[in-house]
């Protein structure tokens, strides 16, 4: 056995309700024993050979945040791009101011361009409400030789220069003649970003891009003082490839964090339907390792992007009279869902609008009705829009959820204008009925939806302040308190592992979060500007290096 | 010679899979590959299948019929480019999704070209579907975009199937057939003039999303090379255009047109553009400016050049 190691420090926040506070920490071969103070903890180290470490005594120790919904996959493809975004994004290598001019949004172009390098350029974050309309021609004259590709925010459209088009061979008449590709304007969007990726494929997929991104991902996720993260839906470009490069980049000794995975049904799902997805699924646990993890999670899907302003909204309908999308229709959601929760399967459903959550309910009742179950954790991912009677609903149904609150804070000033009005754009993720109604729920980045930072996202949650700075939804408002059980407990209690993480008590994991001022001194509006010194994982420091 | 390719939309048990199953096995000659959803659900007597590789089913007829890929752009391109390439290619769109949005596949792709949007319609079923509180809205907007609509299980009972067609033939103006009573390839390769007197392509009007459409028809056949020109002009705001002058039919596919001499007939043209990209009314105009001084002549006859 080894040695006890005693942190100490000026606060630490267990999240046991019981045990709220201590100013010590005794931990052992990954494991906690304690938490109190040094003359409290006096069992434990009268009897055992020990050490005091007095790293922490000004900082503040939490539990090891939690985000149990993002993508690496998907950001490995974004993150070796240049951000350049509408609002602040603070990234390992580099803080990313925000861009919120056309003009701003050029000049930053051409200066990141202009680095001598020839390669394809490749940026992200790009949106016509702040940077207008980029045009080939304007892209031309930033850069008439070197290849630029410009991702749209929502990563649903690109504009390319002529040199991109050239270089990607995108430069014919079929092309041209596309309804969904304006080439004059360089501009791709819908099926016609789908001829754009299959050309872009070979580089942004290439292995060097991916490690890349991969690598990056590795860094964002420490960076946000996590020590667990949950990849909510692996498959979703291949699942072999998926799953060799987490292997290679996180199943490391150097990785400072847990990678629970849940698979992608909608992706892994073939012409012999959901069974064969079922036994898959089954066998995942097999591929186990210390950091990779399955346990008995599988990811389904209801109505489309919330940011392509593609969820399913129920009446009246969306401002412009468009309509959202199914991922899955009816028929098939519920299908997929009652194999899964018959075979006793926690179920997380991709729930972006209202009308999206109301066929999940539907479907839940209908199995509750059919097989009753307890402690399910049927769990609503994004919980965009809802209805404070659906919430209610959620209660009765035991589903709880994993919200995406960052939607609120980017887009509520925009989708009161063009997208729903202010009623419904400012009550997007109603965190306060959940509580009101005892339902626990965990928020979540969707990296890169949002920035992969528990205490922005707990920021917005118990603050509700969007891009414009205005206070919107106040009735939907939470706690500090239960803003930080979003990020530690709650969001263990989404994926099942409350027992293992997500407060500090004895026989849980020692894994922290240490922060250089305590958030319930600092309270909600100050909360995303708390620096993070780094984290404890499995007993042992990590420091974050801070970008030059 | 473009490929010409066909989309098969319909939604979730609308019978698509039945409908290309008998494609796949009635003898009309003709060398179809056919991209489908669902590869598990061809059902193909075993003494047709001349080879099958888990993703590709070649038939002893000539057809094959193949399991659609994610990289369904770059699949189409091998198909269209490759030397041994099908008469004609059909693609079963996902009963989720909108066949409008996946005919722009037949733009963008060198050697392929949009022929027709069909969309299944259960008969039985389809006045509870466009009701349903969670897709009403899908089926209808994907009934709207139909070139044609093929009523299946319309032998169920004939009332369903006449309540149906009623309620259809509300929803669009694209020839409604009966899919239980004819042969497939009849209906998609042969278009008897009566059940196809213009495509009515692409039409979301319903969403009010993404096109405007002008459909002009007159008794009096337009002018050909005063129409030339109209269409010289407007060719390139155009996404789709066809129909028939009164002396020639038009086919207007991504800005290209052919204008052919064909039998006479009435004059009817349908003119589709994305949203805000062509000025219909200014094109009505135009083309009404066309007809005007100039008689009724008999159908088949050079008209007469002045005025009554």
């Amino acid at each position: 056995m080894s040695k006890i190691h005693v942190y100490t420090a000026k606060a630490i926040h267990t999240m046991e309700p019981s045990h709220a506070f201590g100013t010590a920490i005794a931990v052992r071969d990954g494991e906690i024993l304690e938490v109190g103070t040094l003359d409290s903890l006096a069992p434990w180290l009268e009897r055992h050979q020990h050490q005091i470490d007095r790293q922490f005594e000004d900082k503040v120790i939490m539990p090891g945040f939690i985000d149990p919904h993002l993508h690496p996959s998907m950001a490995a493809v974004i993150l070796p791009m240049q951000f350049i975004t509408a609002l602040e994004w603070k990234l390992p290598w580099q803080n990313v101011p925000a861009t919120t001019s056309h003009e701003d949004y050029l000049a930053r172009l051409k200066d990141l361009t202009s680095d001598g390098d020839d390669a394809p350029f490749f940026t992200w974050g790009y949106h016509r409400n702040w940077h207008g309309d980029v045009t080939r021609r304007e892209l031309d004259q930033i850069c008439p030789t070197r290849p630029v590709i410009v991702w749209h925010r929502s990563f649903h459209e690109v504009i390319m220069n002529s040199a991109a088009i050239e270089h990607f061979n995108l430069n014919t008449n079929a092309v041209a003649g596309h309804p969904q590709v304006k080439l004059d304007d360089g501009l791709f969007y819908e099926n016609g970003l789908r001829i754009a990726i299959n050309a872009l494929n070979p580089v942004i997929m290439s292995p060097e891009k991916f490690g890349l991104g991969m690598q990056r991902l590795k860094q964002v996720a420490h960076f946000g003082g996590h020590t667990l993260v949950g990849d909510m839906g692996i498959g979703i470009f291949n699942f072999d490839m998926e799953w060799q490069a987490a292997k290679s980049f996180f199943d490391t000794p150097d990785t400072p964090f847990r990678v629970h995975y849940t698979p992608n049904a909608l992706a892994l799902v073939d012409d012999e339907g959901f069974d064969k997805v079922l036994t898959f699924a089954n066998g995942l646990t097999e591929l186990n390792s210390d950091k990779l993890f399955f346990t008995d999670h599988v990811k389904l899907f209801t109505d489309g992007a919330f940011f392509s302003q593609l969820m399913m909204v129920g009446p009246p309908g969306y401002l412009d009279g468009h309509d959202g999308e199914w991922l899955m229709v009816p028929e098939t959601f519920e299908a997929a869902a009652r194999l899964f929760w018959h075979a006793g399967y926690k179920i997380h459903v991709h729930c972006t609008g209202d009308l999206g959550l109301e066929l999940a309910l539907y479907v839940l009742q209908k199995l509750q009705d059919e097989k009753p179950r307890f402690n399910h954790r049927f769990t609503i991912e994004h919980f965009g829009l809802s209805t404070p009677e659906q919430v209610e609903r959620m209660a009765r149904l035991g589903a709880i959820a994993s919200a995406n609150v960052y939607y609120l804070h980017e887009l509520s000033a925009v989708y009161a204008l063009h997208a729903l009005g202010p009623e419904r754009a400012y009550h997007m993720a109603r965190l306060g009925t959940l509580a009101r109604n005892n339902i626990p729920f965990a928020l979540h980045s969707d990296y890169t939806m949002a920035p992969a930072q528990p205490l922005n996202s707990a920021w917005v949650a118990a603050r509700r302040e969007n891009a414009e700075g205005d206070i919107v939804g106040e009735s939907e408002l939470v706690s500090v308190e239960q803003a930080l059980r979003a990020i530690t407990i709650d969001a263990a209690y989404v994926l099942g592992l409350e027992n293992e993480i997500g407060s500090l008590r004895g026989g849980k994991r020692a894994d922290f979060t240490v922060l250089e001022a305590d958030p319930f001194v600092v309270g909600a509006a100050g909360l995303k500007d708390i620096e993070i010194w780094g984290t404890v994982f499995a007993g042992t420091p990590h420091k974050i290096d801070k970008p030059a | 010679m473009s490929t010409p390719i066909t989309i098969l939309g319909g939604y979730l048990g609308a019978g698509k899979t039945t409908l290309i199953n008998r494609l796949l096995a009635e003898p009309h000659g003709r060398k179809l590959t056919i991209l489908v959803n669902d590869f598990g659900a061809i059902n193909i007597d075993a003494e047709l299948i001349d080879s099958h590789d888990g993703e590709t089913m070649s038939l002893t007829n000539g057809c094959a019929c193949c399991q659609l890929r994610d990289d369904m752009i770059e699949q189409l391109s091998q198909l269209a480019g490759q030397k041994n390439k099908p008469e004609h290619i059909i693609v079963e769109a996902s009963g989720a999704g909108e066949p409008a949005r996946l005919a722009y596949l037949g733009y963008g792709i060198e050697g392929l070209q949009l022929d027709s949007v069909l969309v299944a319609v259960d008969a039985s079923t389809v006045a509870q579907k466009c009701s349903d509180k969670f897709v009403g809205k899908l089926v209808r907007r994907q009934i709207a975009q139909a070139d044609m609509i093929l009523l299946t299980k319309a032998d169920a009972t004939d009332d369903d199937a006449a309540k149906a067609q009623e309620m259809i033939e509300q929803m669009t103006n694209a020839p409604l057939l009966n899919a239980r009573q004819q042969a497939l390839a009849e209906i998609i390769f042969e278009r008897p003039a009566k059940h196809h007197p213009i495509a009515l392509a692409d039409d979301e009007a319903d969403a009010g999303a993404v096109f405007d459409q002008l459909t002009f028809t007159s008794d009096i056949s337009l002018p050909v090379q005063a129409f030339e020109a109209l269409l010289a002009d407007h060719a390139d705001k155009l996404v789709r255009a066809k129909g028939h002058t009164g002396t020639h039919r038009l086919q207007l596919v991504g800005s290209k047109y052919t204008l052919v001499a064909a039998e006479s007939r009435a004059c009817a043209l349908v003119f589709i553009a994305i949203k805000g990209q062509c000025n219909m009314p200014k094109l009505e105009n135009a083309l009404q400016a066309l007809t005007v001084g100039r008689m009724v002549g008999p159908a088949g006859l050079e008209p007469a050049t002045k005025p009554l």
